[in-house]
């Protein structure tokens, strides 16, 4: 539990801040808007926030908050003669308001009901999240099923009359090398359209059910290992730092995994063509209730443009359009770690795009 | 090496000529279009290695492999899918199949299948 108390007055909000510490949460203190608008960069669970600040006052801070945080939950803090001023803020989307002086526990009740109404919203993004996705499974294997059937059929047509131009007497027939050459790339094409057909349908569906207890930096060392020859010629270097071999595992299939980090370290090398440095990071984070396994893969590149950021995990956004790129990685990768009760953002980052995977962890047995 | 090749597939478009190419390369290929044919046709000479699609009218795919795994455990029998054939529960349907390819197949491809099952018949993929 993240809060954050906005106050001029230091000695309440310090001792506030540390009585709320000693309760296991993280508190920390503004003592004005300026200062807390710099701290909102950060993730917050609820804002307690004083009507009276010097310079912007509370009623105002409240607004900008509301427009930058969507989710956080603010509770106003005010004295007995700036009611008005708090039902304002009322008005302007606060949940609460506490008159001071304010008694701990109607701090720590306000902490209990945000921790509740951030845990509602947790489950109720997931849920959407995983009937977006199943609902692209059921589209990508009808589209499947419906694409590569007559693709199949013109492969095996383009093909016979491949079979049929071979030999001395075709020729000898006018502009066979170009008919050849034609029908060579109508079989490669259909391939490529299966591809995509392919990725689609992993997205939505899956790829390997035979899930269990992950060995994360295994996975990520093979991938490297695939990656190794691109790397050097890119001249990027690589950091990786994993928590202690006894730690908990995430659950998961093996195979989606490797799917899902490939896709992130091609993103990565892609941003980084003249070199650079990729961090990959993992630990045990808890989000809510409960703890899960947090892999982050970070570049050095340019960063995510503020146009895409919104859109980046929708099938067919790319921005590598000249390569030829389906835009189906990101897609993937965010499908298969739903689809194991997983994760996929793109995480908050000053340089370049970091990527955070989160997925449950392995339950002990029993 | 002239194989005994069964194909069974509702798509004749496809397996017509897919039988047709495969003749080309001296291959005796027979052609059925539903699953009670197929299982029929090998009954009555047993083809070398069997090529089925995986959504078949009648007998599905998964049905047919299933029985001809129980008569001829040894048979090598390649499957043909539209789409991956994994499901929602953990089993690999195709288990018992030398091989699982997905449609649009390059015939380049299936035919180093075909190749590779009839000289490993008797060896089944676990």
């Amino acid at each position: 539990m993240r809060v954050l108390i906005v106050d001029d007055e230091a000695a309440f909000a310090e001792s506030l801040a540390q009585r709320l510490c000693l309760r296991g949460m993280e508190a920390a203190v503004a003592g004005d808007a300026t200062q807390a608008l710099a701290m909102l960069a950060d993730p917050w669970d609820i804002i307690f926030l004083d009507v009276c600040l010097p310079g912007m006052d509370g009623v105002s801070l409240l607004k900008v908050i509301r427009e930058r945080c969507a989710d956080v939950d603010v509770v106003m803090l005010s004295g007995a003669t700036e009611m008005n001023k708090a039902v304002q803020a009322m008005r302007r989307g606060a949940r609460n308001w506490l008159s001071k002086p304010v008694a701990l526990e109607a701090v720590l009740e306000e902490c209990r009901k945000a921790r509740e109404r951030a845990e509602a919203r947790r489950r109720a993004a997931r849920l959407t999240e995983e009937a977006r996705w199943r609902s692209l499974g059921r589209i990508a294997e009808g589209v499947a099923h419906e694409v590569n059937n007559p693709l199949n059929i013109i492969v095996q047509a383009a093909g016979m009359v491949s079979d049929c131009l071979e030999g001395p007497e075709a020729d000898a027939l006018p502009d066979v090398a170009e008919v050849r050459d034609a029908l060579r790339v109508i079989v490669k094409q259909s391939l490529r359209v299966r591809e995509i057909t392919r990725k689609l349908l992993m997205a939505g569906k899956g790829m390997d059910p035979r899930t269990g207890p992950l060995d994360v930096p295994a996975v990520v060392g093979r991938v490297l290992g695939l990656l190794q020859g691109r790397m050097e010629q890119q001249h990027v270097r690589c950091e990786t730092d994993f928590p202690a071999d006894d730690a908990a595992r995430p659950h998961g299939s093996p195979l989606e995994l490797e799917q899902i980090i490939l896709h992130l370290l091609e993103n990565a090398l892609d941003a980084m063509p003249e070199g650079g440095t990729l961090r990959i990071r993992a630990s045990i984070e808890s989000a809510g209730d409960e703890a899960v396994y947090a892999l982050s893969v970070a570049d050095s590149g340019p960063g995510i443009d503020a146009d895409i950021l919104p859109h980046i995990f929708e099938p067919f956004v790319t921005t590598r359009r000249e390569r030829k790129a389906a835009g189906l990685g990101l897609a993937v990768a965010r499908g298969l770690a739903v689809k194991r009760g997983g994760t996929l953002d793109v995480a908050p980052s000053t340089a370049g795009a970091c990527f955070v995977l989160r997925l449950p962890l392995e339950q002990p047995e029993n | 090496m002239a194989l005994h090749i069964l194909l069974a597939d509702d798509e004749r478009e496809f397996v017509e000529t897919l039988a047709e190419r495969l003749g080309l390369r001296g291959h005796h290929v027979r052609v059925v279009y539903d699953g009670l044919s197929a299982l029929a046709e090998m009954e009555k000479e047993l083809p070398q290695v069997m090529v089925i699609d995986w959504m078949m009218p009648g007998l599905s795919g998964e049905e047919v492999l299933r029985k001809v795994k129980a008569a001829h455990a040894g048979l090598p029998v390649i499957v043909l899918t539209g789409h991956q054939a994994v499901d929602d529960n953990g089993q690999d349907p195709v288990a018992g199949a030398f091989m699982c390819l997905t449609k649009p197949v390059a015939f380049a491809t299936l035919l180093d299948a075909i190749t590779a099952a009839a000289l490993s018949s008797g060896e089944v993929r676990s």
